[in-house]
């Protein structure tokens, strides 16, 4: 690993504690007690980004609001495929990507959760500066994060922390070129079961466009007024935490690492727990 | 055989350098094509005495060669080189490009028709770059897409950050020490020392991109295929103990 130090080793070797696998552990049981190990949320205020129908924290829970880039009729439309419109919440702010939370949201939190968010996100690093300002000292980012070898950004290469900084620095505010064409060019047909039962290798073999189609949709994709949604960048987990590393070392995202969970079967995730500092 | 012998024996497969017209990029002290040998006329961002102070440390100020036309990085090569050509060449030059796709279409305009393009370019496994991620396809698409003209922090943060001392003999001997590996700078010496290169208004002089010979082949056939870059490959030489380089031979569509 590129930019792997002594430090970032160090803390691999604290993070990383023998769990023993419970077979029968959902996916949303596995984020949660993950979360309130590790974080304090009774009788404090929270924020969940992109909550659809299954919350981390429930308005039962605690005092948590919901945000999302579109209302909660929009979202049952949109995510009609894969979601139960019952469940769905309301939704408390609603952002679209292209504009600062910060500007919106007046209020503080103690916490803000953000499960498969991350990996949307044009800047990164913007985007992290942006959280932390919704955050009171101390308060903490709950990030579940995709890792590319699990998921269909299979055959994605691992985006480069001098491609974050670029980012930064150009201030990009939408998904780009490089993004867009990515996405939908190496997308394949994958999941976390094929990989874990060893099922993936033939389904990485079968191109979803060739790279001309893949270039035409991109083209259309950008078109002035729309706002693609894609999996803006790709990680896997140690390469997620070095960077984040670098980045503190670089006085660029003011945050230290709480609490690092490294992917774990079945599932195609792992958790970043960060702490405003 | 040596680099030079290796690299000119297949241009002259090639070009009729006693009949053809041909431009080289960057000839420095080197030129693949002497004027003795055949009409050869020699392009570089900067004229002859200012090439003699900037390589005063690596190359013997007698050697370096005149320069017929002197290209402003930024600009189109056309609005310097108002000449066609039988054939260019580009040794160590494509990995400085920060627009790739822009320039390999500038250059197929200074061809004449079934014009060959000779491109020596390092594979990254061989040189400084060895830790570098080789360059995306999407990413040389995204800097066609934006236009970009000058290379942008990233390419000038990896250049800085992740160079590490190493030559093509440390490879192919398999002596690699601790020593190659050493960084240079920690991560924020790096940062800032690029940012104030991206901020300097200067032109910067970076492997904005880097490539291993299998992945540059497969990106360029890949932007021949999408209809983008309108060149035939004619030859692809691949890298050799004990160099750090291979060929590639395009001609114009």
């Amino acid at each position: 690993m590129v930019n792997m130090t002594l430090n970032t080793i160090r803390k691999l070797i604290r993070f990383i504690k023998p769990v023993i696998p419970r077979s029968s552990v959902n996916l949303y049981e596995h984020r949660k007690s993950i979360l309130i190990n590790n974080v304090e949320i009774n009788g404090l205020e929270g924020l969940e980004i992109g909550p659809l129908d299954k919350p981390l924290v429930t308005r039962h829970d605690g005092q948590i609001k919901y945000l999302d880039y579109m209302s909660k009729e929009e979202l049952i439309v949109r995510h009609a495929d894969a979601c139960d419109p019952k469940k769905m919440v309301d939704i408390d702010y609603i952002n679209s990507p292209q504009n600062e939370l910060s500007t919106l949201i007046k209020e503080k939190f103690d916490y803000v959760i953000a499960c498969h968010v991350i990996e949307h996100i044009p800047n990164m690093i913007g985007w992290l500066n942006d959280v932390n300002k919704i955050l009171k000292d101390g308060g903490y980012l709950f990030l579940a994060i995709p890792d590319r070898r699990y998921t269909f950004d299979i055959l994605r290469p691992i985006t480069p922390l001098s491609h974050f900084l670029n980012d930064y620095q150009r201030n990009v505010k939408t998904a780009d070129f490089a993004h867009v064409f990515e996405h939908i060019y190496l997308k394949r047909n994958v999941t976390a079961g094929d990989v874990w039962n060893n099922k993936a290798e033939e389904k990485i073999k079968i191109p979803r466009f060739t790279a001309k189609d893949a270039y035409a949709r991109t083209l259309f994709e950008l078109e002035p007024g729309k706002y693609p949604d894609v999996h803006c960048h790709v990680f896997t987990s140690l390469q997620f935490l070095d960077m984040i590393d670098t980045l503190i070392s670089l006085q660029l995202v003011p945050y230290t690492v709480h609490k690092f969970e490294d992917v774990k079967k079945p599932f195609n995730e792992f958790i970043v727990i960060l702490k405003k500092s | 055989m040596g680099a030079f012998q290796r690299r000119k024996s297949l241009l002259l497969k090639y070009a009729n350098i006693k009949k053809d017209v041909g431009l080289e990029f960057g000839p420095l002290a080197h030129p693949l094509i002497k004027k003795n040998e055949g009409k050869i006329k020699y392009a570089d961002y900067l004229d002859k005495a200012s090439l003699i102070k900037r390589y005063a440390s690596s190359r013997n100020p007698d050697e370096i060669v005149e320069i017929d036309y002197i290209i402003k990085p930024e600009e189109p090569l056309s609005n310097s080189i108002p000449e066609k050509f039988n054939y260019l060449i580009a040794c160590h030059v494509i990995e400085h490009v920060p627009n790739i796709i822009d320039w390999l279409l500038q250059l197929h305009k200074l061809l004449l028709p079934k014009g060959y393009l000779h491109l020596v370019i390092p594979d990254k496994r061989y040189t400084f770059d060895i830790l570098r991620p080789p360059t995306p396809l999407s990413h040389i698409l995204d800097d066609y897409y934006r236009n970009v003209q000058t290379a942008e922090l990233d390419h000038i943060y990896e250049h800085i950050f992740v160079f590490r001392d190493i030559k093509a003999d440390d490879i192919w001997q398999g002596q690699l020490s601790e020593h190659n590996m050493k960084t240079r700078y920690s991560a924020p010496n790096a940062y800032s020392a690029a940012t104030k290169e991206l901020n300097s208004g200067k032109y910067v002089e970076v492997h904005c991109h880097v490539f291993t010979s299998e992945q540059f082949m497969t990106i360029l056939k890949t932007l021949i295929d999408m209809g983008i870059l309108p060149f035939t490959i004619c030859a692809f030489d691949d890298v050799i103990n004990p160099y750090n380089e291979f060929i590639v031979v395009l001609q114009k569509k």
